[in-house]
C-alpha cells in the first residue's frame, strides 16, 4: 500500500519535543505519514544527541543511537529560539501546522513567546499538545522530574522491587514511553474530532497520572479496603506459581505463570507429575498461593536442570505460559520478532544501516513509513524555502546570523 | 455522550481481562459507544480477579473490572452458538471497530475472523491484541504479563543498575504493566486505522503484540546493542559488568557486602594498583607495559581487567565496606559501599525519595543543599565549568558523594527533602505509596482520582483520566456495566429482536 495512503498524510506537526516522551509520540505520527518538523536548537541540542550509545563508540551528535531510536522519519529544522527572528519563523511554521507539541517544563513555551493564546490566535484550529511530569496545573506543577520521578510519584515505583527490599529502578525510560503512547492516542483522538467538527483543542499529559493509570488494581484495593499493596517481586496477588526461575547455565532464567487450575495441572504433567506435586496444598489456587515459597523451590529444582529453551518448549508444549527472561542480545536475535519483521534498518547518511525497533503492531493496509532520524538541520532549506517561501538570500542571512543554526 | 472526541465511533469489544478492555476503555472514556460482549454466566475474567470489597468475590464488584469498563454497555453472547455468532455479526456489521484479545486461532474457529467479517463490513477496523501477535513461531504460545515482560528484555534489565546478589532473578515492574501497554498501543494503532479509512475507503486488520508493545520500551538498550555493544552498560550482575563497562556499577564482594569501583582515569588505576599490588608494583614484570602510551580505558580493561580484578577482590574480601571505602577515599580511588550512580532511590526517614539529577546545575544545587562548599573543594574544580558530562562527573565524584547524600537524606522526611530540593530545581520527588496517591494535595487539586457510583459496588474513587483534552475531556457517564445489563437495550431496541426471542435465548444460554 502506498505511503500516500497512510492515515496522517497531510497532517503537519510542529515538534518542539526533546528527550523521550514527546519524541515517542511524534515518531508514531511521523511513521504513520505526518510531516513532523522537529524544531531543534543547535545550541541546546536534544539531550539524546549527547548521550551514548554512539555508533562504534564514536561520540558525534549524528551517531547517537539514543536519538535515532525515537526520531525516525522526522524532519529537522534548527532554530535558535533565543533570537526573536527564530521565534517569528517558528510562528510561521505553526501557522501552517495542524499539531504543535512540546514537553518542556511549564513556562518555557511562554518564554519563547509561544503561549497558547498566541498560538491559537495564529491558527485557531491547532491541536496543542504538551506533556510534563506533574501536569500544567496543581500546586506542584513547576516541580522538575523525569521518568523515574514520574513513576515514583505515580505509585508505580513503590510497587516495583523485591519483597522486603528497597524499591527497584525500572529499566530504561519507562514512564516516558508509557506517557508518550497515551499522548499519541489522545492526540489522534483530538485529530479525529477535528476532522469531523473542524475544532482544535489542547491536549495535556501528566506523566505522573499516566503512570498511575497503569496500577488500577492497587488503587482500587485501597479505595475499597484501605489496603496498601507493596512490591512483591515477580509474583502476583492470589496466583502461584508466578515467578522467574533459574535454569541451567550462568544467569539464565525462565518466567513461569500458571494462572489457573488447568494450567497448573498442565505444568504438573509436563514436569512428570513428581510426588511433591500430589500434595493437597497444591491442589487449589488458594493453597498454591499460600504455599508458594515451597512450591517455587520444587519448580526451581526442576528448571535448574534444563536450559531456558528446554523449559519453555516443554511447558509451552503443554499449554503453560512460560518464556525465557531475554537479554537485549537475545531480544535482537529473537527468531519470532525477526520473522515478524519487528526490527527496522533505516539507512542513515552517517551511520549507515543500523538496527532499531519498529512499531509494535502490524496493520494490513498501513505499513509504517520508516525513514532515518534526521541530521541536525537537514531540512532547513525545505522548511524555509519550500514551506515558508523565503528567498535564498534571506535564508543565507538567517544562517549567517545563527538564527537558523 | 454526543460531545466526546470519539462520539461518532461504534465499537464492539470482545475482550477479556486487561489488554483489550483497556483499549476499549480509552475509547469509551472519550465518547465512543463501546459494546462489551461477555460470555453468558461467567463474564469477563476481570470480574473474578478483584480486588473486591472486604476480599469477598463478587462478579459485580471487582475493582479491576469496574476500572476497565467505565462507559461501556454489556451484552452477553455465546459466540459458540450459531444464534450467538449471528447476533455478533449483526453488531459488527454496524460497528466501526472490533477489539478482541482472544488466542489467534479462536476467532477463525468461530467463523468470525477478519476475512469473514470484512465481507459483511468492509470498513471495519478489527484490532486483535494477543501475547505474541498473529504470526511468527510464538504466535500460538500462551503468554501473559509476566511472560511478555520477561521475554521483552525489560525484566532482565530491571533493577536498572543491576542486582547485588546472584540469587535475585530478573524483575518485572509492579502491577501488570505490559497488559496496559498493549492496550494503549492497541488504542493508538486502532485510531491510525480508523483515520486511514478515509484514504483507503476500507477498514483493516490491526495485529497488536503485547510482547512487542513492551519490547518497544527497550529502544535505548536495543540501540546500545546494535550501535555499540561493547559499551553496553546493561549487565545484570554488578560484578560482571566490570569486564565490559568500565564506568558504571562494578561490584566487588567484601566482608559484609559489596563495594563499587568506578575508576576511569589512569591516575586512579595507578593508585589502585599501589593499593592492591604493593608499592613496588611498577617493578613487577607481570605488569610491564600496563600504562604505556595514551591511556584508553576500554583497551586498558580488555588487556588488564582480568589480571587486576582478582587482586582487587582479594583485597576487598579482607575488609568491610567501611574499611575499604575509607582507605580508598584517602587515595582518591573512587570506591564506595554505595551502588548508586546518582539516579535512584534515597532512603529517608519515612520512606524513599527518588533523585534524577542529570544536568550539572542540578548536581551543583544538590551538593550545595547537602552542605558541600563547592567553591573551596578541589574535587569539584572544573567539573561544572564547560560542557557538563554526567558520566564523567559520576565516575569521578559519585562514589564519594552519594554516601554523603544518603546520610543527609536519612534524617529527613520525604516532604522536607522534596521541598528543599525542588526549591533549588533539583529533580527529587517522593516515592509514593498508594495511600500517598490518595493524600496528594497536587493530585487532589487536579482531581485525578474521580468518584464513580456503581449500583452494586457503591461510590469509590477510581484512577481518572491519563490525559486531558480541553474541549472533549474524558468523562464517566456510566459506571462499568452489570453482566448482560444492556441485552435488552442493544438486542431489543437496537437490533429489533422481540421480547420472546430474547427470553428464549436467555433460556438456552445464548445470552
Amino acid at each position: 500500500m502506498g505511503k500516500d495512503k497512510l492515515p496522517l498524510v497531510g497532517i503537519r506537526v510542529c515538534d518542539f519535543t526533546w528527550a523521550v516522551v514527546g519524541p515517542m509520540a511524534t515518531q508514531m505520527f511521523a511513521v504513520m505519514g505526518a510531516e513532523v518538523i522537529k524544531v531543534e536548537s543547535g545550541v541546546h541540542t536534544d539531550i539524546n544527541r549527547r548521550v551514548a550509545p554512539y555508533m562504534n563508540g564514536e561520540e558525534d551528535i549524528e551517531k547517537a543511537g539514543s536519538f535515532h531510536r525515537v526520531n525516525l522519519s522526522k524532519n529537522s529544522c534548527t532554530l535558535d529560539m533565543t533570537k526573536p527572528e527564530a521565534v517569528e519563523i517558528a510562528k510561521k511554521i505553526i501557522a501552517i501546522s495542524d499539531v504543535v507539541i512540546s514537553n518542556f517544563r511549564n513556562g518555557v513555551m511562554d518564554r519563547f513567546g509561544l503561549d497558547s493564546d498566541t498560538l491559537k490566535a495564529l491558527n485557531p484550529d491547532l491541536i496543542l499538545v504538551s506533556s510534563t511530569s506533574m501536569g500544567n496545573t496543581g500546586p506542584l506543577k513547576d516541580y522538575v522530574g523525569y521518568n523515574e520521578e514520574a513513576y515514583a510519584y505515580g505509585g508505580l515505583g513503590n510497587l516495583t522491587g523485591y519483597e522486603d527490599e528497597p524499591p527497584s529502578m525500572i529499566a530504561g525510560d519507562y514512564a516516558d514511553y508509557l506517557a508518550g503512547t497515551l499522548e499519541t492516542f489522545a492526540t489522534l483522538s483530538a485529530l479525529h474530532y477535528r476532522n469531523s467538527t473542524g475544532k482544535g483543542q489542547s491536549v495535556e499529559v501528566s506523566m505522573v497520572e499516566a503512570a498511575a493509570c497503569h496500577i488500577p488494581e492497587e488503587i482500587m484495593d485501597y479505595a475499597m479496603n484501605r489496603q496498601v499493596r507493596r512490591r512483591i517481586g515477580n509474583r502476583m496477588q492470589g496466583i502461584a506459581p508466578h515467578n522467574c526461575f533459574r535454569c541451567k547455565g550462568e544467569d539464565h532464567w525462565v518466567a513461569i505463570a500458571a494462572t489457573s487450575d488447568v494450567e497448573w495441572h498442565a505444568l504438573r504433567g509436563a514436569i512428570g507429575s513428581p510426588e511433591w506435586s500430589d500434595d493437597e496444598r497444591f491442589m487449589t489456587s488458594k493453597g498454591r498461593f499460600e504455599n508458594q515459597d515451597e512450591l517455587e523451590e520444587h519448580i526451581e529444582a526442576w528448571t535448574r536442570n534444563y536450559t531456558t529453551e528446554e523449559v519453555t518448549k516443554t511447558l509451552q508444549g503443554a499449554g503453560v505460559p512460560a518464556g525465557p527472561s531475554l537479554t537485549i542480545k537475545e531480544l535482537v536475535e529473537d527468531p519470532h520478532l525477526n520473522e515478524r519483521g519487528y526490527f527496522v534498518t533505516p539507512e542513515h547518511p552517517v551511520v549507515g544501516e543500523a538496527i532499531l525497533e519498529g512499531m509494535p503492531w502490524k496493520s494490513s493496509k498501513s505499513q509504517p513509513d520508516i525513514r532515518h532520524a534526521p541530521m541536525m538541520g537537514q531540512d532547513n532549506y525545505y522548511v524555509l524555502s519550500d514551506l515558508l517561501d523565503m528567498p535564498d538570500e534571506e535564508i543565507a542571512r538567517l544562517m549567517a546570523e545563527g538564527v537558523v543554526n | 455522550m454526543a460531545d466526546g472526541a470519539l462520539a461518532d465511533l461504534k465499537v464492539v469489544e470482545y475482550a477479556d481481562s486487561i489488554s483489550g478492555s483497556y483499549c476499549g476503555k480509552l475509547m469509551a472514556d472519550l465518547g465512543a459507544d463501546v459494546i462489551k460482549i461477555e460470555a453468558p454466566t461467567s463474564g469477563d475474567t476481570a470480574r473474578k480477579t478483584g480486588p473486591f470489597p472486604n476480599d469477598i468475590p463478587d462478579a459485580e464488584k471487582s475493582g479491576l473490572f469496574l476500572y476497565l469498563n467505565t462507559n461501556k454497555r454489556s451484552v452477553t453472547l455465546d459466540l459458540a452458538t450459531k444464534a450467538g455468532a449471528d447476533i455478533f455479526r449483526e453488531l459488527v456489521k454496524i460497528a466501526d471497530v472490533l477489539i478482541e484479545n482472544t488466542h489467534p486461532s479462536t476467532m477463525a474457529g468461530l467463523g468470525l475472523d477478519y476475512e469473514s467479517l470484512r465481507k459483511i463490513n468492509p470498513r471495519l477496523v478489527m484490532t486483535s491484541v494477543t501475547p505474541f501477535g498473529q504470526s511468527g513461531p510464538y504466535s500460538q504460545w500462551k503468554g501473559n504479563d509476566l511472560i511478555c515482560t520477561h521475554m521483552s528484555g525489560l525484566a532482565f534489565h530491571t533493577p536498572m543498575g543491576g542486582v547485588d546478589s546472584d540469587d535475585k532473578p530478573p524483575l518485572k515492574p509492579g502491577s501488570r504493566q505490559s497488559d496496559f501497554i498493549a492496550g494503549s498501543t492497541a488504542a493508538c494503532a486502532t485510531m491510525f486505522a480508523v483515520m486511514a479509512r478515509k484514504k483507503l475507503d476500507a477498514g483493516q486488520h490491526v495485529d497488536v503484540s503485547q510482547h512487542e508493545s513492551i519490547a518497544a520500551f527497550l529502544r535505548h538498550q536495543v540501540a546500545y546493542y546494535t550501535y555499540d555493544p561493547e559499551g553496553l552498560p546493561y549487565y545484570r550482575q554488578l560484578d560482571r559488568s566490570m569486564r565490559v563497562w568500565p564506568v558504571i556499577l562494578q561490584s566487588l564482594p567484601c566482608r559484609d557486602g559489596y563495594v563499587f569501583l568506578k575508576c576511569t582515569q589512569q591516575s586512579q588505576w595507578q593508585a589502585l594498583m599501589g593499593l592492591v599490588a604493593g608499592d613496588s608494583w611498577q617493578n613487577n614484570q607481570q605488569f610491564k607495559g600496563m600504562f604505556e602510551g595514551d591511556f584508553d580505558q576500554r583497551a586498558f580493561l580488555s588487556t588488564w581487567g582480568e589480571t587486576i580484578r582478582p587482586m582487587v577482590v582479594e583485597w576487598t574480601m579482607q575488609r568491610t565496606e567501611a574499611e575499604a571505602s575509607a582507605t580508598a577515599r584517602n587515595l582518591n580511588i573512587p570506591l564506595s559501599a554505595s551502588k548508586y550512580t546518582g539516579l535512584g532511590y534515597l532512603p529517608c526517614k519515612d520512606g524513599y525519595v527518588v533523585c534524577g539529577c542529570r544536568e550539572g546545575y542540578q548536581w551543583q544545587q544538590l551538593l550545595a543543599l547537602v552542605g558541600y562548599e563547592l567553591e573551596d573543594d578541589d574535587r569539584f574544580r572544573g567539573l561544572f565549568d564547560t560542557g557538563f558530562n554526567l558520566v564523567e562527573f559520576l565516575t569521578q565524584t559519585g562514589p564519594m558523594l552519594w554516601p554523603e547524600i544518603e546520610k543527609w537524606a536519612e534524617g529527613r522526611t520525604r516532604e522536607e527533602i522534596t521541598i528543599a530540593a525542588q526549591g533549588r530545581g533539583i529533580p527529587i520527588l517522593p516515592c509514593n505509596t498508594i495511600e500517598d496517591l490518595f493524600e496528594s494535595a497536587h493530585l487532589k487539586d487536579r482531581r485525578f482520582l474521580v468518584e464513580i457510583d456503581h449500583p452494586q459496588a457503591g461510590s469509590l474513587f477510581y484512577p481518572g483520566a491519563p490525559f486531558h483534552l480541553s474541549e472533549t475531556p474524558c468523562k464517566v457517564d456510566r459506571p462499568a456495566p452489570l453482566l448482560g445489563q444492556h441485552n435488552r437495550e442493544i438486542l431489543g431496541d437496537g437490533l429489533g429482536m422481540s421480547e420472546q426471542e430474547l427470553a428464549s435465548m436467555e433460556a438456552t444460554g445464548i445470552i
